[in-house]
């Protein structure tokens, strides 16, 4: 683990010193030393500050929207998805990008750590088993308990291949299994109460923008949300438009989701957004026999017309 | 001191609804937030939100029109008098936050009509935590698990019962009206113990001493740019602070009638200052967080007479991406060393 | 007790269109309802409705020393293009007063000096009228004013007709650029400043015009001797409430809704310049 984050602040320096890069985004230490938030490097002498990020660590794609170019970016695979949206989506060019991507084996939800366990002084991992330090003691929780929902579904722990540097120390969390169950639940409940559960979901949204925001694939420079004229959502926080704002999010997102769950992680009050997400994603899969929708292709499922594409759309 | 049974705290506040407008934590979803009571109550969580929302409603309508310009209009405002609020369960930090609101809202040549009508009957409730959370830094604020400034009620909760201690005319009246679901006897003396002892794990790393007076000088200095690099401009710190108070007026017309509404906002959206013609004074991220933080340790002191910041850690607990009161008090005291 | 958002309803009277592009009306209104009316002093605004469609923070032009209420608006976004599409007998709300407003009794006895740019002398109108007609208890009045083009000047009655005809007072305008019917000086406002070059003694400047000729004013007007504390201008900040509430439009720890518009340039200098 230590070799990794070794060899990446070598490899984020030598981008700099190599005039690869003018800026660079990448994970460093946070307020609370086990957690680690986003970083935008300016130099190579900052490469110390390089975290792999074992907890709680922010997806950083949508950061090199506004960086100096050409913009350096440490990416696990989950990201590299995000960078391919935003480059397939035209707001960034790959010429402009230095990828330095890592293998990941999961990154911790510290919410996900049992409330009887806060005053947390360190954070370890140890083969299976995260070990959570306290003024109390360590103690011990199985690795799989802890992990953010997204690595819950990660497409695979191995660094992607689509970069500049590839560090794979062989520890990444093997692909998880295709899992929709969820996604059926939702599916198999009578309509009114699948109503009632988003009209206690979306009353509960505070419409903060944080799910957007976070988001590789909403990436306009102008939200059409956000516009005066015209106004498509009031800032109303009211039913109706709540629902506007939700369907309206998630049908942007329909086809170039990545699944990264960065929005849903965003959200300060637990919306499931993975919900909607995933039940676009598995709908494009089914309707129009792809893999794995989350992956961007060139030929866009839904930004392209095929004389044999499916007419329903459910 | 008054006491009940935690089992029976649920017919109590069932009673309570009918004289009261409850606003009170309860698990929704996968948090628990601050709403109003519909049937649940969750007393052990700190709700990710916070109780304002009773006072400054998110959205709230000021009026209803009918007609047009052209054609003729007539108002009609949308308030009036309503049942009397009561927070149930507010935390130290909570109620402390209702006295800077209070500030804000009701001093000043023009007190909030809105604000003040709900808040003028209000009764809260507040909790002793027996258990802070790792984002918790109210003592930096002078305030603590066992506070009472802004609590009408304060309440000490051990493992079966919740006493009851009222602090004011109003928190009496509502003991009072509900005496009949209430026990008298016993002082939970060691609760109060140990809430007096309760410690903080970020209390050391957080100093707000001179803070307002060292940010005097340091408007133009780099660690703004620094800080605000990460931030996604969403609404979610502001929106769940319990002290920050930013709304927008607006119109929702439909045909010849319509709505006028006011609704929070958040100074760090990127559209909150544009201005007709595209000139915006805070054009980019770093703008924003300086003036949210300035705001909150700096301009408050001066016109609100103190920090807008309780501690409460809402903000910690609500940003994506680490930025928040406790590390921008962290980076502004290292910064201005 | 008052509602705090809630407008008055009021009638428009009148619409005069000052510009010749049209983009700049002064409406006269009158509250529907006597109870809604309220005292002004000049340099105080209002915020007019639109309703169903928004509100705007306007200065009050007309002088209180006059009996109907009088806003010039510029048409520049949704509000106040909806308020150009209304015509007499139309309703719009209004509620105010607001802000600090101009200290007119701290000028008695002194020599006033007003430079103004385009629509910006709206506010000073209010002023200038409230001291012409209380002529005895000020000094001399200078009135420098500009536009882009004598299209766009307004309240042309007052500045070539009314104002030069009271004692003592002086109209001097410019334009950036003439035209044909324009035999007066050209050039831009703060040049033009520098040219007549009033003298600082015992004198009170006053400005209000687009930002960037108010940055060049106040360089001018120190140039020519002024002290920071002898010069007034307002500012312009987006404003929601008008009443200090909604956080909006504030500098550093002052509110311009509340403590403003109205500021000395000392004052000024007190603040971040985040505006
Ligand atoms: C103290 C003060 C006095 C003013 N006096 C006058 C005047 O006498 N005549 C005149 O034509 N204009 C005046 N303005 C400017 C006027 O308020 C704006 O042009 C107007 O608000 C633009 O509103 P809009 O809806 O047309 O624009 P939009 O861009 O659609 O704005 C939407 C909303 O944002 C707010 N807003 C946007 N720009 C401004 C701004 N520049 N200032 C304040 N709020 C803004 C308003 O609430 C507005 O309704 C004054 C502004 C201030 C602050
Ligand atoms: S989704 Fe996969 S790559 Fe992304 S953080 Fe989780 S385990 Fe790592
Ligand atoms: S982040 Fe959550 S609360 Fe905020 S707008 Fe998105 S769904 Fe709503
Ligand atoms: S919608 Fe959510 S999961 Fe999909 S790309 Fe955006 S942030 Fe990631
Ligand atoms: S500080 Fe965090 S919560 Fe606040 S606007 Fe920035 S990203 Fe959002
Ligand atoms: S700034 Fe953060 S810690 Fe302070 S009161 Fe607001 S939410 Fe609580
Ligand atoms: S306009 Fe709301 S605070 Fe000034």
């Amino acid at each position: 683990m230590n070799d990794l984050r070794e060899q990446l602040k070598e490899a984020v320096a030598s981008a700099f010193s190599q005039g690869r890069v003018r800026s660079f985004v990448c994970l460093e230490r946070g307020f609370y030393p086990f957690a680690t938030m986003p970083a935008i490097l300016h130099s190579g002498s900052d490469a110390d500050r390089v975290e792999i990020g074992l907890a709680d660590a922010p997806l950083l794609a949508k950061y090199l929207l506004d960086m100096p170019k050409p913009a350096g970016i440490v990416v696990r695979s989950c990201d590299a998805l995000g960078v391919s949206r935003l480059i397939r989506d035209r707001r960034v060019k790959r010429e402009d990008l230095y990828i330095i991507s890592i293998s990941c084996p999961g990154v911790v939800d510290t919410a996900k750590i049992p409330m009887s366990m806060h005053r947390i002084t360190a954070l370890e991992k140890a083969g299976d088993a995260l070990i959570v330090h306290t003024a109390l003691g360590p103690t011990e929780l199985p690795w799989s308990s802890v992990l953010l929902d997204r690595c819950l579904a990660c497409v695979s722990g191995a660094a992607s291949t689509d970069a500049d540097v590839v560090l794979d120390d062989g520890r990444g969390k093997p692909p998880a299994p295709v899992d929709y169950s969820e996604i059926d639940e939702v599916e198999h409940m009578a309509p009114d109460e699948r109503y009632a559960m988003w009209e206690k979901e979306f009353a509960k949204c505070i419409r903060c923008f944080a799910c957007r925001n976070a988001c590789p694939a909403c990436s306009c420079r102008k939200c059409s949300l956000d516009l005066p004229e015209p106004e498509w959502l009031s800032r109303a926080v009211i039913l109706p438009e709540q629902f506007m704002f939700h369907f309206t999010r998630a049908y942007h997102v329909a086809g170039r989701c990545v699944g990264c769950g960065e929005c849903e992680r965003a959200c300060p009050v637990g919306l499931p957004l993975m919900k909607l997400n995933r039940k676009f994603t598995r709908d494009i899969e089914t309707l129009f026999g792809v893999d794995d929708a989350r992956i961007p292709r060139d030929v866009e499922v839904l930004g392209t017309f095929l004389p044999d594409d499916p007419e329903e759309f459910c | 001191m008054l006491h009940i049974s935690k089992h029976n705290l649920l017919s109590l506040l069932t009673h309570a609804s009918s004289s009261w407008q409850v606003f009170c934590p309860s698990k929704q979803g996968s948090t628990v937030n601050f709403g109003w009571f519909e049937g649940t109550v969750d007393t052990v969580a700190i709700p990710v939100n916070s109780c304002k929302g009773a006072f400054l409603p998110q959205t709230e309508e000021l009026f209803t029109y009918r007609g047009t310009p052209e054609t003729g209009l007539s108002l009609t405002g949308g308030f009036d008098g309503q049942k009397p609020v009561l927070i149930f369960f507010a935390r130290p930090c909570d109620a402390r936050a209702l006295t800077l609101l209070d500030r804000v809202f009701l001093e000043g040549e023009y007190a909030d009509d809105r604000y003040r009508s709900r808040r003028a009957r209000s009764v809260v409730v507040t909790v002793g935590c027996k258990s802070p959370l790792d984002t918790c830094f109210c003592t930096a604020f002078g305030i603590g698990p066992d506070s009472k400034a802004g609590s009408d009620v304060f309440v000490y909760e051990d493992e079966t019962s919740l006493y009851f201690e009222p602090l004011t005319e109003g928190g009496a009246g509502f003991v009072a009206a509900h005496l009949a679901y209430l026990a008298e006897g016993g002082t939970p003396v060691s609760v109060m113990e140990e809430l007096r002892r309760a410690e903080l794990p970020l209390a050391g790393r957080i100093w707000v001493e001179g803070m307002a007076e060292m940010l005097d000088s340091m408007f133009d200095h780099p660690v703004w740019e620094k800080m605000s690099a990460r931030c996604r401009g969403c609404g979610a710190c502001t929106y769940l602070c319990p002290t920050c108070y930013c709304f927008s007026v607006f119109d929702a017309p439909r045909g010849t009638h319509g709505k006028r509404y006011r609704s929070w906002d958040s100074c760090q959206f990127s559209d909150f200052m544009l201005m007709a013609g595209g000139h915006n004074p805070r054009p980019t991220r770093k703008e924003r967080v300086r003036q949210r933080f300035m705001h909150k340790f700096n301009y408050g002191v001066k016109r609100q007479g103190d920090y807008l910041c309780v501690g409460c850690g809402r903000c910690i607990r609500a940003c994506s991406v680490g930025l928040h009161a406790a590390s921008a008090l962290f980076d502004l005291k290292e910064a201005g060393r | 007790m008052k509602a705090l958002l809630i407008p008055g309803l009021a009638r428009i009277e009148s619409v005069r269109d000052e510009t010749a592009a049209g983009d700049v009306k002064t409406f006269t209104v009158q509250f529907l309802d006597e109870k809604d009316r309220f005292d002004y002093m000049p340099g105080q605004c209002a915020m007019l409705s639109v309703i169903g469609v928004g509100e705007c923070m306007i200065s009050i032009t007309s002088s209180p020393t006059r009996d109907r209420m009088q806003f010039s608006v510029k048409k520049s976004g949704r509000v106040t293009s909806a308020l150009h599409e209304l015509e007499a007998g139309h309703t719009v709300g209004v509620r105010g007063p607001y802000g600090n407003g101009f200290a007119v009794n701290e000028w008695r006895n002194k020599r006033l000096l007003f430079i103004a740019g385009g629509i910006g002398l709206a506010p000073l109108r209010s002023a200038i009228n409230y001291c012409l007609d209380n002529r005895e208890d000020y000094g001399p009045i200078q009135i420098i004013y500009g536009a882009r083009s004598p299209g766009d000047l307004c309240f042309k009655d007052e500045i070539f007709k009314n104002w030069p005809g009271f004692p003592e007072t002086q109209v001097q305008v410019t334009v950036d650029k003439g035209d044909e019917s324009w035999n007066g000086p050209q050039g831009f406002v703060p040049s033009f400043l520098k040219e007549i070059a009033p003298s600082p003694d015992n004198a009170v400047a006053v400005t209000c015009g687009p930002p960037i000729m108010i940055k060049f004013v106040l360089q001018a007007l120190s140039e020519l001797g002024f002290g920071d504390e002898q010069v007034v201008t307002t500012l312009e900040l987006k404003m929601q409430c008008g009443v200090g509430k909604c956080g909006r439009c504030n500098i550093g720890h002052k509110y311009v809704c509340v403590d403003g518009p109205v500021f000395t340039l000392s004052q000024l200098r007190a603040l971040p310049a985040e505006y």
